[in-house]
């Protein structure tokens, strides 16, 4: 047993460019900002399956809150349209109106 | 072993771009559209409302939710009124030109002044009784609830005749 294990040797090898790959990416991970870390290394190993997920989220978002703009917009030019008209119909029962905009 | 490892970094970079550019497209493309499409349906009746002819006439059914009869009576009295506004609004025009020469031409308050602002104040007294009482017409033919909320919206004119509505309606029935 002792013998054997003398006769073994381990001769580990080195791949070529070793050094420049560990090089390269630690680059790539100090190029992004340690906040996003995760959620790059999360977006990096994304399977598409995971990946058309979270479009299907980002989508669903985007719809929620597009709906949700559009809807006080739509207040908003709906209530400047109710003053519009309300001038418009005061404008035609009041004379002094009339006058004033001649 | 680590020559793969470079490759899966150098994939997982662009794996990562590719994935946030279009979770990005995806989501900002959803958000301006829906946006859009809600903000073009929900402004289409008043749109609609205000491109019409009688659009003052259409936004008072809308605004007092009358019904086909109330609104067909209503318009029939508008109708009938609007050439009594164009005769009264064609009065106003001369009594206000004749006492424009006359302050013009007077340096001081002569009798034929003081008549034409005497002429001028019943003409304007004249208007605000005929509006009045179109006005309580009109509230007459709407619920009840509604024609008080009307005669409250409209009273600022009868008070200060010419007042934009702006400045005399607040509160919910605009919001």
């Amino acid at each position: 047993m002792r013998r054997a294990l003398q006769s073994w040797k381990v001769d580990p090898k080195i791949p070529p460019n070793f050094a420049h790959g560990v090089w390269d990416r630690i680059a790539t991970r100090e190029r992004v900002p340690p906040v996003w870390s995760t959620w790059v290394r999360f977006l990096q190993n994304l399977s598409p399956g995971t990946g058309s997920r979270l479009a299907l989220t980002a989508a669903t978002l985007g719809l929620v809150l597009g709906i949700f703009a559009g809807v006080i917009e739509s207040k908003q030019l709906n209530s400047a349209t109710q003053q519009e008209l309300a001038v418009k119909y005061v404008r035609s029962i009041d004379p002094y109106q009339q006058v004033r905009s001649l | 072993m680590s020559a793969p490892s470079i490759l899966t970094s150098r994939s997982g970079l662009s794996n990562f771009r590719r994935w946030l550019l279009v979770i990005i497209l995806v989501g900002l493309v959803a958000a301006v559209g829906a946006f859009l499409v809600c903000t073009y349906l929900a402004t289409q009746p008043m749109r609609d409302i205000s491109a019409a002819p009688d659009a003052g006439l259409l936004w008072l059914r809308h605004e007092f939710k009358l019904t086909d009869a109330q609104f067909a009576q209503i318009k029939s009295l508008h109708e009938k009124y609007s050439g009594r506004c164009d005769a009264m609004c064609q009065e106003i025009m001369r009594v206000n030109a004749r006492l424009d020469n006359l302050i013009s031409a007077d340096h001081e308050v002569t009798p034929e002044l003081s008549s034409a602002m005497e002429q001028a104040a019943l003409v304007q007294a004249n208007c605000r009784t005929a509006m009045l009482a179109h006005i309580y017409e009109v509230a007459a033919n709407m619920e009840p609830t509604q024609g008080a909320r009307y005669v409250r919206m409209m009273k600022g004119m009868i008070i200060q005749p010419g007042l934009s509505i702006t400045t005399t309606v607040t509160g919910p029935s605009f919001s």
